[in-house]
């Protein structure tokens, strides 16, 4: 998707806007607006029609702002909220599990052909990254654009991991779905990461040292757990009760517990849209948990989560015939 | 060798109790606790006695068709399938799960089930979660 | 923090041989919240009993660790006493040293490091235990029977007699069920009627009795002791205050039709009473024939009712009535006719069901009692009978055995032979399943007086050929092709669940197996209690089943309907889930796996969370696993009681 289609985007979202708040059809909108630094986003809430120029729509709206339907930030007011196809799915798991009601949403999806991963350009151009012009593409690069040169990148290098198997379309859930008409739907075969298979293939000792090694940087600020948009326990069970399931100390072993018990919850729910890996300040990969996850539910069930709102999560049913692996 | 059992108080506890009302004997390092029903069994409960280096975790429950509160066992299967695959990729051998359905009239079949996952736990190279993973590499 | 005693028994030598009873009271009195740990011989004797009663009130004990046998064996024993000793029963935990430990393990060692850690584990919880007291609640002392079938009309006059009001519901504008249309019945071949009369005479009339027929329940809320029902009273078009029965009316009915409970085989009308001895002795108008209703002329029956009783205006009527106890009595129906093809039921006159042969058979049915053939009123000379017609059969979806089929056909092969003497019989069947009282001998009596045959295999084929029914058969002992010219064919169809079953079910959260009967709370030790607390279930619904069994069934639920009433208020065990309503997200991940629909909706701080009826919940904890958050928790196995457990088994 060209520059020229993300500027044409937002225009249409702009339009869109608009309307839905000059008819009152929404109290206020989740939207993305223009971070501190060029490449940065940032979510924000619109309730005016002059806060409209805010609205920006482009290749770094990394966050899934459905996080911020979950409970506590609503008083019953009607939302509208921009997503992408893939976090549309939290939305649809938040109304499943009456988080949140349909008819108080208004959903946008718009058009999105992958998010390029700041950090990783980051990386890459060091602190001339502040001189960016912009980032143009070709059929499979990325056209950095500075003063003096122009730096050519392999797009796949530089997507997120989650939109290199990204294959889903328009919800049925969207009210809204805006798309240029240039846009081609891209055929794309969902398959697990390739590194969940070096992971898998690891012997048991190799793989728990590989954890613990990354659980011991945990230092549980819970910034995974609150940016989650599943995780919409009021109270989170580790603080419920503080000291009853994990001690208070940051110890690995503690911290083994609380990210097995948060893969374990949110299984069946996780929508994969790797926030949790994105704000860990440690980066500790729990996108890998959660993928695991997925294609074991997928595979056990025959279940994604996040597609359909009266689709029965595999944990709330269950089946006489379900396969016995145990004696 | 420490193992934890979790049996339901219907079926497999009763079993138990059977196994020493027929003095069966099964070694002596497993400790039972009672709950009400297979499906009251929190995937934390296990991650916590795995992560406190506890070799082995024993959950028995009725057989499936027979649960006394009728579905209970049918989620226990669902949800330890699912715990059972986390906890390998987590680096935990599965073996150190073991789930059986014991009836109140299996007495036999919990001594057996004691010996099956000593001798399954036995059999395993890699060490349990390590007591302090502070200090290993 | 509370005052720990330590009980160990030595059980005799059951215990003392393997454990070190001395160590085991040694270190557990060097827990810091145990005041007291001391041993006798056996703790559930009288005097140590006493022993315990005086230490407690002694040492001021708030709670206490019985070491000895299995909690099945003595816990309500040891909880019984805490009363005794003002503490909460709660608050006395068991660990089993015997039957888990000293009788199980031989190294003395072993077996005593063991009881100790046992010992920890109970002390652990029962720090974290809490007082509980049973809830307890209003109690309705009503009962409501739906269906009014020989097991319904059982259950409601024992629980009539006994004292308590009775509400007995049925779909049918009469009482009395399927025995109604029955000629006689095996092993004895008594008269239906005959023994049935007395019975729906008896329910009529008893004034603790209410009669609703012609009704339907619609809606059930509530829970044991307190439930209220919404029950539609279906229009009869027809004041049954001013009708006589005196039949004036269905005499000069012009609309003829071919009702129901004839099974099609003898023409009626369309205001009509079922049969002639029907309980209520009243008419109907069948709303779907009626000219008057249909296309507002005629009105025959208005002019001529000596009563002015018919009344075309009347109207479905809601009711609510408020009940204590569900009993569920709704019966069979007979497979469906399309689902027989292969034998040409439905499509040949002459192959009908086995209650069509009871109609034919009956006195009061198409031929006055002679037995002839549907579509030419000749009398059969030559008679298949096929059993397990659709039952035992895995691909029409019911490998259930109908269980009375063997028992209906012999005695209908024998009635037949009673009335046409020179007639041949067969009957082609898969087994003889005879398990009753008499019932063997009945079966044997039948094929050596009689002269029938038995043959043992399935039919693959009827057809028609020149006025003959052809049956195309095997006969798997002799591994012949059998082919029988025949004038009629009696199928022993397969027994299905009552029509609406599944929807009753949803309305009284009760649970239908795969084939839509309904499902007992446990297949051996409740076999007549449904899943949910204060439902009972009788007859048919349930499975298939002979009239003795639905009788004695009729009674068992009443003998539970007793138990339920004879105290003033019903009491819930307090082990049962809580909501903590602030940390509820009402996601209601616990609503679809509690088995006992007792988690309900509330709305709390401006929204929706989950809610325990704590007369439903049994306290199996599975909700507890389900939420995420930990705001539902289990009394009597909190998380904290159970991780308290397992932190104590850690300790090395």
């Amino acid at each position: 998707m060209k520059n020229q289609s993300y500027i044409e985007l937002t225009a249409m979202l702009e339009q869109k806007i608009n309307q839905l708040l000059s008819e009152n059809k929404v109290d206020y909108l989740i939207v993305y607006g223009k971070g501190s630094f060029w490449f940065k986003t940032r979510p924000l809430l619109i309730r005016k029609q002059t806060e409209i120029e805010k609205v920006i729509w482009n290749r770094f709206c990394q966050f899934n702002l459905s996080t911020f339907l979950k409970p506590g930030s609503r008083k019953g007011e009607k939302i509208g909220i921009i997503t992408k196809k893939c976090d549309i799915r939290s939305v649809v798991e938040l109304i499943k599990n009456n988080q949140i009601n349909k008819d108080n949403l208004y959903i946008i999806q718009v058009a999105c052909d992958g998010i390029i991963n700041w950090q990783k350009l980051e990386n890459l151009l060091g602190a001339t990254v502040s001189k960016v012009i912009e980032v143009e593409e070709n059929a499979l690069n990325f056209v950095i654009k500075m003063p003096e040169t122009n730096i050519e990148v392999l797009k796949n290098d530089y997507l997120l991991d989650k939109c290199l198997i990204c294959d889903y379309q328009q919800s049925f859930y969207a009210d809204e779905f805006l798309i240029t008409s240039e846009e081609k739907v891209e055929e794309i075969k969902n398959q697990f990461l390739p590194s969940l298979e070096i992971l898998e293939n690891m012997s048991y000792e190799e793989r728990l040292e590989y954890w613990l090694k990354h659980f011991s940087r945990c230092m549980r600020c819970y910034a995974c757990r609150n940016v989650c948009p599943v995780c919409y326990c009021p109270t989170c069970m580790f603080d419920s009760q503080e000291g009853l399931w994990i001690s208070k100390e940051s110890k690995t072993s503690e911290n083994y517990v609380y990210h097995l018990t948060r893969a374990f919850h949110t299984a069946t729910l996780c929508v994969e849209c790797g926030e949790c890996e994105r704000v860990c300040p440690v980066n500790i990969p729990l996108m890998k948990l959660n993928n695991k996850l997925a294609k074991e539910v997928s595979e056990i069930f025959g279940y994604q989560a996040g597609l359909k709102v009266d689709e029965v999560s595999p944990f709330k049913t269950y089946c006489q015939e379900d396969s016995d692996e145990f004696k | 060798m420490e193992i934890v059992a979790f049996c339901c108080q219907w079926c497999s506890y009763a079993g138990a109790d059977l196994a020493g009302t027929s003095r069966l004997k099964y070694p002596a390092n497993i400790r039972i606790i009672k709950i009400p029903c297979s499906s009251r069994i929190n995937p934390t409960f296990i991650m916590r006695a795995l992560s406190k280096g506890v070799d082995g975790v024993m959950v028995a429950g009725c057989h499936p068709g027979d649960c006394h509160y009728s579905t209970g066992n049918y989620f226990t299967r669902r949800r330890l399938m699912v715990l059972k695959r986390l906890l390998e990729f987590s680096g935990i051998n599965p073996e150190r799960l073991q789930l059986y359905w014991i009836s109140a009239a299996e007495g036999g079949k919990f001594a057996e089930s004691v010996k099956d996952i000593i001798s399954k736990l036995e059999k395993i190279q890699d060490k349990p979660f390590p007591k302090n993973p502070e200090s290993s590499p | 923090m509370r005052n720990i005693g330590v009980f160990v028994c030595w059980c005799g030598l059951n215990i003392s041989r393997t454990v070190d009873i001395k160590r085991v009271v040694e270190e557990t009195s060097s827990h810091p919240q145990v005041i007291c740990s001391t041993d006798y011989k056996y703790l559930c004797s009288e005097p140590g009993q006493k022993l315990i009663k005086e230490i407690v009130k002694e040492k001021g004990l708030e709670g206490y660790v019985i070491a000895a046998c299995s909690p099945g064996m003595h816990e309500t024993t040891f909880r019984e006493l805490a009363s005794r000793c003002e503490i909460n029963p709660y608050l006395c935990e068991m660990a089993n040293i015997r039957e888990q430990c000293s009788w199980v393990h031989e190294d003395r060692e072993e077996a005593t490091g063991k009881a100790i850690k046992l010992v920890n584990m109970a002390i652990e919880k029962v720090l974290h235990n809490e007082p509980l007291y049973p809830e307890s609640f209003p109690l309705n002392k009503r009962a409501m029977v739906i269906g009014a079938g020989v097991a319904g009309m059982q259950a409601a006059l024992d629980i009539a007699d006994a004292g308590y009001e009775v509400l007995l519901v049925e779909k049918r504008p009469f009482i009395g069920g399927h025995m109604t249309q029955l000629s006689e019945t095996f092993p004895t071949l008594d008269c239906a009627q005959c023994i049935l009369t007395p019975k729906t005479a008896e329910v009529a009339r008893h004034p603790r009795i209410t009669l609703m027929p012609y009704s339907e329940v619609e809606e059930v809320k509530g829970y044991v002791g307190n439930f209220e029902a919404v029950i539609r009273r279906k229009a009869t078009f027809v004041d049954w205050n001013k009708c006589t029965g005196c039949a004036i009316c269905i005499e000069k009915c012009p609309k003829k039709i071919y009702p129901e409970f004839e099974c099609g085989l003898k023409e009626g009308k369309s205001i009509d009473m079922a049969f002639p001895q029907a309980v209520p002795y009243k008419v109907f108008i069948n709303k779907e024939s009626c000219i008057f209703l249909n296309q507002g002329k005629c009105g025959v029956c208005a002019k001529l009712c000596p009563e002015e009783a018919i009344d075309f205006q009347q109207q479905d009527q809601l009711v609510k009535e408020k009940i204590g106890a569900i009993i569920v009595a709704t019966g069979y129906d007979l497979i469906d006719k399309s689902e027989l093809a292969e034998f040409g039921y439905g499509k040949y006159k002459d192959v009908i069901d086995g209650m069509q042969f009871e109609r034919i058979n009956s006195s009061s049915g198409p031929f006055s009692g002679v037995i002839r053939r549907p579509s030419d009123g000749k009398i059969p000379k030559e008679i298949v009978f096929i059993q397990c017609a659709g039952s035992r059969d895995r691909e029409k979806g019911k490998p259930y055995c109908s269980k009375i089929c063997c028992m209906y056909t012999a005695k209908q092969a024998r009635l037949y032979k009673h009335k046409v003497p020179d007639g041949q019989v067969y009957v082609f069947y898969m087994d003889i399943r005879a398990g009753g009282k008499g019932y063997e001998e009945f079966i044997y009596r039948s094929v050596e007086e009689s002269g029938m045959l038995y043959l043992r295999g399935q039919v693959s084929r009827v057809f028609e050929e020149d006025g003959k029914l052809i049956v195309w058969g095997m006969d798997t002992l002799s591994g012949k092709k059998i082919e029988i010219n025949a004038d009629m064919v009696v199928l022993a169809s397969a027994i299905v669940p009552s029509n609406g079953v599944k929807e009753l079910a949803n309305i009284l959260k009760i649970t239908t197996d795969e084939h839509g009967f309904i499902q007992e709370a446990h297949p051996k030790l409740k076999p007549i209690e449904c899943m949910t607390r204060g439902v009972y279930l009788a007859g048919c619904g349930h499975a298939p089943k002979d009239i003795a069994e639905s009788v004695a069934q009729g009674s068992a639920t009443a003998s539970k309907v007793f138990s339920l009433f004879s105290r003033n208020s019903v009491l819930a065990e307090p082990t049962v889930s809580i909501v903590n309503k602030d940390e509820c997200s009402g996601c209601l991940s616990c609503e679809t796996v509690c088995p006992y629909q007792a988690i309900e909706k509330e709305n709390y701080r401006g929204k929706v969370i989950a809610k325990v009826n704590s007369a439903l919940c049994q306290g199996c904890g599975s909700c507890t696993v389900a939420c995420r958050s930990g705001a539902i928790d289990l009394r009597g196995y909190t998380n904290q009681q159970i991780m308290a457990e397992l932190e104590a088994l850690l300790w090395k």
